[in-house]
């Protein structure tokens, strides 16, 4: 049996072979992966695939958690605003109520301090974040409290008591906001109506009434508190949150490397082993066409 | 004591004989790389006796003999056949996967992936002009992206398609080639006379058009009839039947043997491969990409429609896919395009809801995990359309390289039994001289020894 | 050891071996029969030994002359034969040569003029 005579194919093959895995580790070697491209390793490019999506979804999470922590945090501080308001405003009919001490013109004068707070208090109610009110359930776009032009004192709430919910997480979602139907409202009437009654007995000078005004006062003012435990409560749930998305991106991240990573010291070794393949068929050819019968008949 | 005469026409015959020896080995040598050539030797036979005492004039070349070894051949064009079918598969796909790796930030998967994120931000805020306007970009890039893609697979058949025609034409080329040559050695059989030059070119181009196409070989009474894998005949005898093109319904060219369409038959060599490639591989994931953007397209426009937008009017269709009513996704990939002129016509919130409810826009981030596209999440299925590009050229991929080590076993052979060694010949060579150089010398005492018996006296009878 | 009338007989035996190994010379040539061309070749020259050494024997016998002839006629086709062939075995050798393969050990052949 003949060896093949034409040999010179077959190096010739094996020139391109160790070309092509030359070539391939230092692709890999540049670009840091190992694979890169479907055909590399379909299964982990459908895997990547789904991972991305996975990892874009929980930046958004972090972007979504971001925006709502500082809306949130803006309307906390305005109810903040709120409590200390309703505070002065308390301090005021504590010392009203004292007949002792308060004539008609010290009662005046509380009634203008009240005043002022009143319509303080108004535009915190109406407070807005990027154009959009905080306080008026899931109507956003108009101020959620109008002062009544012909009744004093008179503010409705014409927003409404939805919430939205905004996705935090896979399943995860928290309220995105509290109406002020929660938050200003009792079932006895709104704050503007405990100051409005405070300031109306202040003038009229109704000893009975700053008392009674003091009280609904205070239960207003237990009402912004209790409330404010939603902002306090949702703003803890998406910092800790973070923390856990946080994690989850190194995760993916981790999971994605050892998917398409291109391992440095194989990679490596894959270069050198190719280019020792190379110099050896080329100095094999080359000795393969020195060689022949002749020589041995010399 | 054999007659001078006898003697004298042994020489010129051998002579001649030798002659042609000596050319068989040259052409060998010279021959050595041609494309379908084997080596050549000759047969030698003792002639007829001419002489009434039995003498004969010394040997006739019976035969120059090809040494090929046609099953061999026959496997080796098969092999050639599928390993560039395979070969062609891969190349051609090579284009289109780009668009699916993870890496391209305009593919489908990252733009259904921004889309949805901006979705989830203008959750948090539904009455925010720029939000709102950020879903709109999202969305048209996503369009854009199924466009593209589209557009990309689209050009690939269309060249593809270039290819058909133009492997049509050479397999015409060769077939015409190939029935000469039938022609040629045909003749030559009839008339005794060898015809290996002939055999080494219709070998040359048997191997050529395999390359190209499958097909069948069969021998018959004129010769060697081809025919394609499902008995179409292509070349009986002298005659070729050549391939015509003609465009078909789907806009692209058909093959057509004796115009009938031929196409769906066609194994092997480029041709199949660039059919296969041209009418399955591309065409399906074109199917499945039109299939992605019209239920995509579907299920975002029947949450947008069962909503209400940021002025309070029902929800109108974000996309435009063609024909929702007849249900058919041909073409929704190229076409798909965003049909809300303003972003206040994003329905976020819930039929008969405010400005900033946000009920509606959790629904249709909510697609982003139904499984919405033939029981698979739009991820999921944009995951299939990557792993199934990416197997396809990894597949044909590793059939071409298995093909390849298959056949370069093959045709080592095939190179062992019709290869020329020019070691072997040359080692011939070495013999020939050494010998040559000795009777040179036996020639030389011969003439002068005859010459001296000569010059003795012997009667000289003259020339 | 050859004496005066056994001489002339044995020497036409030589001359007509000689012819025949000529010829069978002739016909492995044109076999490309290199072995069965090298014996013939010996042949020849244990002829032409036995030939050189009986010199002395010979003697003016026509058919001697006559075979003698025919020897050195067949040498002569030999010759152009053999020729030929050192001929196309150069052609060879140089097609060989500048397709980079080097014939080592390939002599020159000399032919007397």
């Amino acid at each position: 049996m003949r060896v093949n005579p034409n040999y010179t194919a077959n190096m010739v093959d094996l020139l391109n072979q160790s070309q092509q895995d030359e070539t391939k580790a230092l692709t890999e070697l540049s670009t840091g992966r190992r694979v890169n491209n479907p055909s590399d390793d379909p299964a982990a490019e459908a895997a990547m695939v789904a991972e991305n999506s996975r990892s874009a979804s929980v930046d958004q999470y972090t972007a979504s958690s971001d925006s709502l922590t500082e809306v949130l945090n803006t309307a906390d501080s305005t109810l903040s605003s709120v409590v200390t308001l309703l505070q002065r405003a308390s301090t005021l009919g504590v010392e009203a109520a004292n007949s002792a001490t308060m004539n008609q013109t010290d009662l005046n004068s509380i009634a203008n301090e009240l005043t002022g707070i009143q319509s303080q208090m108004l535009s915190l109610a109406n407070t807005s974040y990027a154009g959009q009110y905080v306080f008026g359930g899931t109507v956003t776009g108009i101020a959620p409290y109008v002062a009544d032009p012909t009744v004093a004192g008179q503010v409705d709430y014409v927003g409404n008591d939805q919430q939205n919910k905004v996705q935090i997480g896979t399943g995860l979602s928290v309220a995105s906001n509290l109406p002020g139907s929660s938050i200003f409202s009792q079932s006895s009437g709104n704050v503007f109506d405990a100051l409005q009654s405070m300031i109306t007995a202040c003038q009229s000078g109704n000893n009975s009434g700053i008392t009674g005004a003091v009280t609904k006062l205070s239960t207003a003012s237990d009402t912004v508190n209790t409330a404010r435990v939603f902002y306090g409560n949702t703003v803890n749930e998406l910092t800790s949150n973070e923390s856990y998305l946080s994690q989850e991106k190194v995760n993916i991240a981790s999971y994605e490397n050892t998917l398409v990573s291109c391992d440095t010291a194989t990679a490596t070794t894959a270069v050198t082993q190719a280019e020792y393949q190379r110099n050896a068929t080329v100095a094999a050819a080359a000795k393969m066409n020195q060689v022949s019968l002749l020589d041995y008949l010399k | 004591m054999s007659g001078l005469t006898s003697d004298l026409n042994v020489s010129v015959q051998s002579l001649l004989t030798s002659t042609e020896s000596m050319d068989v080995t040259t052409t060998n040598i010279s021959n050595m790389n041609t494309p379908g050539y084997a080596r050549r030797r000759v047969v030698l036979e003792e002639s007829t006796p001419t002489g009434l005492d039995g003498s004969t004039t010394g040997v006739d070349v019976k035969a120059i003999q090809s040494l090929r070894d046609n099953v061999l051949d026959l496997s080796i064009n098969a092999a050639t056949s599928q390993q560039n079918q395979s070969s062609t598969i891969a190349n051609s796909l090579s284009a289109a996967q780009v668009l699916f790796s993870d890496n391209a930030s305009s593919s489908i998967g990252s733009t259904l992936d921004s889309f949805f994120s901006s979705l989830q931000q203008l959750s948090t805020s539904p009455s925010d002009d720029s939000l709102r306007s950020n879903v709109l970009t999202a969305a048209s890039n996503v369009a854009a992206s199924f466009q593209s893609t589209e557009s990309c697979i689209t050009e690939s058949q269309q060249q593809m398609d270039q290819d058909v025609v133009q492997a049509t034409g050479d397999i015409n080329s060769l077939l015409q080639q190939i029935a000469t040559a039938n022609g040629v050695i045909s003749t030559a059989n009839n008339l005794g006379q060898n015809s290996n030059t002939a055999e080494d070119q219709r070998s040359a181009l048997l191997t050529q058009l395999s390359a190209i196409v499958g097909y069948q070989t069969v021998n018959s009474s004129n010769g060697l009839t081809l025919t394609t894998d499902d008995g179409t005949p292509l070349v009986v005898g002298t005659k070729a039947y050549s391939l015509t093109n003609a465009i078909s319904s789907s806009g692209f060219n058909e093959v057509e043997a004796g115009g009938v369409d031929i196409t769906n038959t066609i194994q092997g060599g480029n041709l199949g491969g660039f059919i296969q490639t041209r009418d399955q591989s591309l065409a399906s994931m074109k199917t499945q990409l039109d299939q992605l953007a019209f239920q995509f397209a579907q299920a975002v426009n029947s949450v947008q429609t069962s909503g209400s937008d940021e002025d309070g009017n029902t929800g109108v269709a974000l996309f435009n896919p063609p024909d929702t009513t007849a249900g058919n996704a041909t073409g929704a990939a190229s076409s798909i395009s965003v049909s809300l002129t303003s972003a206040s016509q994003i329905a976020a919130a819930a039929t008969g809801g405010t400005s900033g409810d946000n009920t509606n826009l959790l629904k249709m981030i909510g697609l982003q995990n139904q499984s919405i596209i033939d029981e698979a999440t739009p991820t999921a299925a944009v995951a299939n359309l990557t792993f199934s590009i990416g197997n396809a050229i990894s597949q044909a991929t590793s059939d071409a390289t298995a093909t390849g080590n298959i056949l370069t076993q093959l045709q080592n052979q095939q190179g062992s039994v019709e290869g020329v060694s020019l070691d072997e010949e040359s080692s011939n060579l070495v013999l020939y001289q050494r010998s040559f150089e000795a009777a040179a010398k036996i020639i030389s005492t011969v003439d002068t020894l005859m010459g001296n018996l000569l010059d003795m006296g012997a009667t000289n009878p003259g020339y | 050891m050859i004496a005066d009338s056994s001489t002339d007989l044995a020497v036409c035996r030589e001359l007509d071996a000689l012819q025949s190994a000529i010829s069978g010379a002739i016909k492995a040539l044109s076999d490309w029969d290199i072995a069965a061309f090298e014996s013939a070749v010996e042949r020849q020259a244990e002829i032409c030994g036995h030939l050189a050494r009986a010199k002395n024997g010979w003697s003016r016998i026509p058919y001697v002359a006559e075979a003698a002839h025919k020897v050195q006629r067949l040498n002569r086709v030999y010759d152009l034969l053999l020729r030929h062939s050192a001929q196309w075995t150069r052609n060879v050798g140089a097609i060989l040569q500048a397709g980079g393969h080097q014939p080592a050990g390939s002599v020159s052949v000399h032919f007397r003029a």
